[in-house]
């Protein structure tokens, strides 16, 4: 079975009509997996018990009670908890914990009757933009295994490109869900803040963290992010429906901001396929108009005061004390502290707590979170006018395709300015997707990323399928 | 940075680190620090809002679950246990 070009929605049609049963579909994947895993180390773990929730879809089908994701195979970020299963997020501190509940968009997805494989790699605590923080090693890029898979959520994208499973979950905080996704060649939604429970996600920036879907298609996003959608009273930052202003109308005009996509970071060929598809698009019938977003340009330094000072506080949890790992070497309270930390951490998370800990610190409070909350908001407000003139934001999702693995070095900066593309749409809160965009010359897939208003995410669906047809 | 700021940070941050790592930490800091400078450049007033157009969600201070639910599976996460409690060096 040629997994690697079949959508969810082909499946769930041969399941429905009887030409496929879940079981067959879930072996074939469990069986690309123990044959390439090996090398592209998507998956932490395959899950024993796939076959028996196959054999459960299975039946939920025969008694008519099945949906579009029954039966179908998934791969779940190590930081979104499954019950009775290892959720580590690629870390040492959890490498032994177990969770104790099914996260929100878990018990969504197995009143569904989706079948989950396995948990996924990822840089650590979702610290990172190539799944090279991982403390269980690199996530090779299925498509060209010297380069990243990209990350934080690279295991998950990995896992659809290389024929693992047909769907997956990521979690983005920078970009984590749209970068890996863009890398792989596939389709990769952040939903609006607020549009998805996280609980049961760990929390990493919680001002910022989303969960979303990796799929093929946008067709096959559309319907995860429809599954595990919706209100969660357990995730106070859940948004009840009512609340959500629902656009009704077609996709029209796309706003691009020149000013942030042609800058010296970007890559040629990137830029160039970026343009052409954009004036596809405009010989379709779309109106084009330049949008300028003057502040935008600093998402990214915002990004850097605020992500690591909610890392610094969310990661106090980790105190070797409840869960998790704890030091075999102390004297005393505070050793316990701060061995098990320093041990169980790695060395991106250690850094990022210490920055953390610095920008929140009595005497420079004011001038970077205090001033990064500012920009913030003003950030958030010229997104707001830049919707008044257009339906749909278009830009690059990543300023180069995926890069060799060990090519970023030791220099973390260097590793940050990745996210450039993708930090906006985080800082804004709105929705953003990744679609691919074809393939430079050496054949690494190129991408673009849309971004709408709050709670339009219909928009995104809508112009990710023109553009799907288009490329 | 100094390495002594470091330092003191991390012991803020109750997390263990080498005295090489202190140095490398140092050099990344300046660095990193160096490239969030740019928001100086943004001259905005520096408001009393802190956490946007939200509001906070809480809920009702009444008992969400059976008293005592949980505590056989959160007593067995933890790495230290002795006759139902979670075990730590001496606090005193």
């Amino acid at each position: 079975m040629d997994i690697k070009n079949l959508t969810i929605e082909e499946a769930s049609k041969k399941m429905e009509a009887g030409e496929l049963t879940s079981v067959q579909l879930v072996s074939a994947c469990i069986e690309n997996a123990k044959k390439d895993n090996g090398d592209i180390n998507a998956f932490l773990e395959i899950f024993d018990d796939a076959l028996a929730q196959a054999e459960v879809a299975d039946k939920m089908r025969k008694e008519g009670k099945a949906t579009t994701l029954t039966g179908i195979p998934f791969a779940i970020k190590d930081n979104i908890l499954i019950h009775g299963h290892i959720a580590s997020a690629a870390s040492k501190i959890l490498a032994n914990y177990v969770a104790s509940y099914d996260a929100h968009v878990i018990e969504k997805l197995k009143t569904a009757g989706a079948v989950f494989i396995g948990r996924t790699n990822m840089d650590e605590f979702a610290m990172g933009s190539s799944t090279e923080n991982s403390a269980y090693g690199v996530t090779k890029n299925p498509l060209d295994t010297s380069r990243v898979a990209g990350g934080s959520s690279g295991g998950s994208a990995a896992a659809v490109a290389a024929g693992f499973a047909l769907g997956a979950l990521g979690t983005d905080t920078g970009g984590s869900i749209r970068q890996p996704a863009a890398f792989c060649g596939t389709v990769g939604l952040k939903p609006t803040y607020g549009d998805v429970s996280r609980y049961g996600a760990m929390p990493m920036g919680n001002s910022l963290d989303q969960i979303g879907p990796i799929a093929k298609t946008v067709a096959d996003a559309k319907i995860i992010y429809e599954t595990i959608v919706g209100h969660d009273p357990r995730d106070n930052t859940s948004v009840p429906d009512q609340f959500k202003n629902k656009q009704d109308r077609p996709v029209k005009t796309i706003g691009v901001p020149w000013h942030l996509i042609e800058v010296d970071g970007i890559e040629a060929e990137t830029l160039t396929r970026f343009k052409e598809t954009i004036e596809k698009l405009k010989k379709e019938g779309y109106s084009i108009v330049d949008i300028s977003l003057p502040l935008t340009k600093y998402s990214l330094a915002v990004y850097y005061i605020l992500m690591p000072a909610e890392v610094s506080t969310n990661l106090d949890r980790f105190d070797g004390i409840r869960y998790g790992h704890r030091t075999k070497d102390a004297e005393t309270l505070y050793d316990v502290y701060a061995k098990s930390r320093g041990e169980g951490f790695g060395k991106e998370t250690r850094r990022r707590i210490i920055l953390g800990t610095y920008v929140l610190s009595h005497g420079y409070y004011d001038a970077y979170y205090r001033k990064a909350v500012a920009v913030r908001h003003e950030i958030e407000k010229e997104f707001k006018d830049a919707f008044t003139k257009c339906d749909v934001i278009a830009m690059p999702t990543n300023p180069a395709p995926a890069f060799k693995i060990g090519s970023k070095g030791s220099d973390p900066l260097a590793m940050y300015l990745a996210d450039v593309f993708t930090v906006p749409a985080d800082i804004a809160g709105v929705p953003a997707i990744t679609i691919p965009n074809g393939t430079n010359k050496e054949g690494l897939p190129l991408d673009i990323q849309f971004m709408s208003t709050w709670f339009d995410e219909q928009a995104l669906f809508e112009i990710g399928e023109v553009v799907e047809k288009l490329v | 940075m100094q390495l002594a700021d470091i330092k003191k940070l991390a012991t803020l941050a109750r997390v263990d680190i080498s005295d090489g790592e202190v140095i490398e930490l140092s050099k990344d800091m300046d660095s990193i620090l160096g490239y969030i400078k740019e928001l100086d450049e943004v001259n905005l007033p520096l408001g009393e809002q802190l956490t946007g157009d939200l509001y906070n969600v809480v809920r009702d201070d009444d008992h969400p679950r059976i008293s005592a639910q949980y505590t056989e599976v959160l007593l067995k996460a933890a790495p230290e246990t002795e006759s139902g409690f979670v075990k730590v060096k001496k606090v005193l």
